[in-house]
């Protein structure tokens, strides 16, 4: 079960995420004359993590909640930013949340509430 | 005869909803009430099986067949929502203790069929597709006779 800020919360029933990390700086000098150029490493660009999550709850109010809680988490951005921990239980620090975007209505699930979700998560390392 | 072998339907009403005049078909030869959910298959996580299936849209279509062209072709208003009351008798007991009634509201006419082979038996049909009631439940509701405490 993934994680971000120690909670599965935002995850709620369903999830599947994919983390994309950012090619490595460079600076690419090129030298007159000469074929070619050489890049040189500035070192790592952070990622971003794409999420798709079915928040649920047992009626309109409990959904309510649980996504006010994800749509605190994009309205505060980088101001909340920490550790999110992946399906495969793989931890990458300084991420936060930059977007959070519903994808369709609300819809039943058994005799409760769901919704899907779109998440952009950026990683600054 | 073994109970509920044979589909017996002793008569189908078709009742506009908000006043109008009842169409009866006493010989139906074939009700099809079929109630289907467009699942939602969820995966993820190297999981073989499905993680989560959500039946969260539903629909229902009933069909009724019948000998008779002339009732398919009496005057059901595709604009108008219908109340369709099928009973299906019991094998033994006909319309009494063990008959179930079908209640089906509201249903919108979508297909008016006299398809039929000459010289065949005759096949024409009514198709309608059945919204939700009011507060979202089920639009086929279904008691037995003689059913109870």
């Amino acid at each position: 079960m993934p994680t971000f800020l120690g909670s599965p919360a935002i995850f709620g029933v369903w999830s599947e995420l994919q983390t994309q990390p950012r090619p490595h700086r460079t600076q690419s000098i090129a030298f007159p004359g000469v074929n070619g150029r050489i890049a040189s490493p500035l070192g790592t660009d952070g990622g971003q993590t794409v999420a798709r999550t079915m928040l649920y709850g047992d009626n309109i109010a409990e959904l309510n909640e649980a996504e006010a809680v994800l749509i605190s988490l994009a309205a505060n951005g980088p101001n909340n930013v920490g550790m999110l921990v992946d399906d495969q239980g793989r931890s990458w620090p300084g991420v936060y949340v930059a977007s959070a975007t519903p994808i369709e209505d609300v819809t039943r699930l058994g005799a409760g509430y769901s919704r899907l979700w779109q998440i952009a998560f950026e990683h600054l390392v | 005869m073994k109970a509920g072998i044979s589909m017996n339907w002793s008569s189908v009403t078709i009742t506009p909803i908000g006043g109008g005049t009842a169409l009866t078909i006493t010989d139906a030869t074939d009700v099809a009430i079929n109630e289907q959910s467009a699942n939602q298959v969820f995966r993820g996580g190297a999981n073989q099986w499905p993680k989560l299936i959500r039946t969260g849209e539903k629909s229902a279509t009933v069909r009724i067949s019948m000998p008779n062209a002339e009732a398919v072709m009496k005057d059901l208003d595709p604009d108008k929502k219908y109340t369709i009351v099928a009973i299906l008798d019991d094998a033994i007991n006909g319309a009494g203790e063990g008959a179930i009634t079908f209640d089906m509201a509201p249903a919108t006419l979508s297909t008016r069929s006299t398809s039929g082979q000459n010289n065949r038996f005759a096949s024409p049909s009514l198709s309608f597709d059945l919204g939700g009631r009011s507060n979202d439940a089920t639009p086929i509701e279904i008691t037995v006779e003689g059913a109870g405490p």
